[in-house]
């Protein structure tokens, strides 16, 4: 049997939303989204939800392409079950056959879901000791005024009260790119609702195995180093940081963490930057922070994370053992 | 042993490179590099090569010139005999640096070939395999200012069509994204020397199975569908066409075709072509599931006949 689910809803009427909805006892992965109207921006001119049925609780995953057309020029991850699906709404003035690409994936494994917060509210995701996940998308039923981005601030918690930040809601940084977050009962995320308003969040996510963490609160000056014990390879695929900085500019939505990213390696402690600080004049911002990272370390060869901000900077640094 | 090869070249002087090269029988994936000096137009300031004996070509150009894709990973795949090599393009000594894993020897066809004077080169991985292409780059590069590219002009050719475009010199269309180009003996790549005085052509490719492609000639308002047979499952990774067009001029043009999902007799479109309203995903990856019912289909929506080829993999 094929594991192609890529399929399509006929002449979906204008403003009308289509539920896409494995069938019982399955799971997918969808990629893609197209219509046959006029693109808008360059991009179908749909809007991407996620909803949970219990609860009827719903998420924008890819707004309004008028609104802002986002992170639709890349393929994305949704994974989704009959219980967590997605919506896609035909945003054009005309009926559109709008449809979806992607794979059969083991139901098993999808940890999808949606999550109502109240106003000023936080949750916790913590996807328990059983097993842990990894989170590829995020998205919000309400999206934040200025910077069009999920009115949510997403941060690392690690218990200590210290909180780095994965996605802040007045930042470009982080939310175009597709994400790859290990989270387990000991690295869980932090959401908290960023709007005047009650709102939904949702996340695209399934079961992983041997995530690894490091995080510190850093001093002035100070280095996090992250190194994985003897004998473990370590592919780090997030960097959160509290302190988000641009040198010249100093506001939103420009800002990235203020933190060097520097590869260790030789009996010298050899030094070679990967990733430039938010705040070092001559960058603005290095353009690793927007792509998706896998870097490769190990106990020899490792990674350091350099506070060069004034203040205390809290910075965790995820990933997953490979070796 | 560890599979990392991540490595640091200590205070390589300004304007000198730094060779990363793997042992006689071992071979890398270098995904990132790095420097302590001061970043360039956001990226480290480094000029990326790829280096076979003598010949060199740039995988990723001095930064002050362009940062062009310098901003995302890579997948530069090398050997004892075609390796990295890394110039530091700042003004001081500069600590360098690579990231990446041991990979198997044997899966590598990395390259780096010459090209005479406005010649074209075949790329052919022969009978006994086929090849995905990641990474491509020259040893002399376009002038600009509009766009800076590899000087080259990339095609594919089924021995009987070769005009659909992968890379065109003078426009932006895939140059900055990761390829994911199948090249087999029946599909192979040609690549046409356009700075005008012959140079070198690099590229960072390996061993793959079950290549598929349907290279046809699509006349004005007709389709190309692709249809795998029953049973069968394909990931479409690249489609290239033989005209390129664009709201405005170089260099943002783009394949003039839409590409729709079919099924039964519907579509619906998954990227615009050029003249509509130039899709975003042509220039990122992408990687198409289809199946017998669940199609591809191309629209030429030219005035004048497009060649099209859209290749991708069995799964």
């Amino acid at each position: 049997m094929s594991n192609t689910i890529s399929n399509m809803t006929l002449a979906l009427g204008a403003a009308a939303t289509a539920n896409i909805i494995p069938a019982a006892g399955q799971a997918w992965e969808i990629n893609m989204i197209g219509s046959d109207q006029v693109f808008v921006t360059g991009v179908p001119d749909v809007e991407i939800g996620m909803k949970k049925v219990a609860g009827a609780l719903t998420a924008i995953m890819l707004i309004d392409p008028t609104v802002d057309p986002g992170n639709r020029n890349r393929m994305h991850k949704w994974l989704v079950t009959p219980a967590v699906h997605l919506t896609i709404k035909n945003n054009a003035a005309a009926g559109a056959n709008v449809s979806f690409i992607g794979k059969r994936v083991n139901p098993g494994n999808v940890l999808s879901d949606v999550v109502a917060l109240g106003i000023g509210a936080n949750a916790i995701i913590n996807p328990g000791a059983t097993y842990n996940m990894a989170i590829y998308e995020f998205g919000a039923s309400l999206f934040h005024a200025g910077e069009i981005n999920p009115d949510i601030r997403i941060t690392v918690d690690d218990a200590t009260g210290n909180e780095a930040i994965i996605w802040d809601q007045h930042n470009i940084w982080g939310h175009d790119k597709q994400l790859n977050i290990p989270v387990s009962a000991t690295t869980r995320l932090k959401v908290l609702n960023g709007n005047a308003a009650g709102l939904n969040f949702a996340y695209s996510a399934e079961k992983a195995r041997n995530p690894v963490a490091v995080s510190a609160d850093l001093a002035t000056g100070t280095d996090l180093d992250v190194i994985p014990p003897d004998g473990q390879e370590w592919e780090i695929t997030c960097i959160a940081v509290e302190l988000l900085v641009a040198a010249g500019i100093g506001i939103a939505p420009d800002q990235k963490p203020d933190v060097s990213v520097m590869l260790v390696c030789n009996v010298a402690l050899d030094l070679s930057n990967l990733m430039e600080a938010g705040s070092v004049p001559a960058v603005v911002e290095s353009l690793m922070w927007e792509q998706p990272i896998a870097i490769r370390i190990d106990h020899t060869h490792f990674l350091r994370v350099n506070n060069v901000n004034g203040a205390n900077n809290m910075v965790a640094v995820l990933g997953w053992r490979v070796a | 042993m560890g599979n990392v090869i991540t490595a640091i070249s200590v205070n390589v002087g300004a304007g000198a490179t730094a060779d990363f090269q793997p042992g006689a029988k071992e071979a890398w994936e270098v995904n990132i590099v790095g420097s302590n000096k001061a970043f360039v137009g956001d990226v480290p300031d480094v000029e990326v090569s790829l280096k076979k004996g003598a010949s060199t070509a740039i995988m990723l150009i001095d930064p002050s010139t362009d940062p062009g894709h310098a901003g995302r990973m890579h997948k530069f795949l090398v050997n004892n005999t075609v390796y990295l090599s890394v110039k530091n393009t700042g003004a001081a000594g500069a600590n360098i640096s690579i990231v990446g894993k041991q990979i198997s020897p044997s899966n590598v066809l990395s390259d780096v070939l010459p090209i005479g004077a406005g010649a074209t080169i075949h790329v052919d991985p022969g009978l006994n395999y086929s090849m995905i292409v990641y990474e491509l780059g020259t040893s002399a590069y376009t002038a600009g200012p509009a766009d800076v590219n590899p000087a080259i002009d990339v095609f594919q050719d089924d021995g009987a069509l070769d005009t659909a475009i992968i890379w065109d010199s003078t426009m932006i269309f895939g140059h900055d994204k990761f390829l994911m180009i199948p090249v087999t003996n029946a599909l192979q790549l040609n690549i046409k020397d356009k700075d005008g005085g012959g140079l070198n052509v690099a590229y960072s490719a390996e061993k793959v199975r079950n290549v598929r492609f349907i290279y046809d000639t699509i006349l004005s308002g007709a389709d190309l569908d692709i249809v795998p047979p029953a049973g069968s499952s394909w990931l479409i990774t690249c489609i290239a066409a033989s005209i390129l067009a664009g709201v405005g001029g170089p260099p943002t043009r783009y394949p003039d075709v839409k590409a729709m999902i079919l099924i039964g007799a519907n579509e619906s479109n998954l990227m615009e072509a050029g003249s509509v309203s130039p899709s975003l995903l042509w220039d990122s990856p992408y990687s198409i599931a289809i199946d017998n019912t669940k199609k591809l289909r191309i629209h030429n929506i030219n005035a004048a006949p497009i060649d099209v080829c859209v290749s991708g993999f069995l799964t």
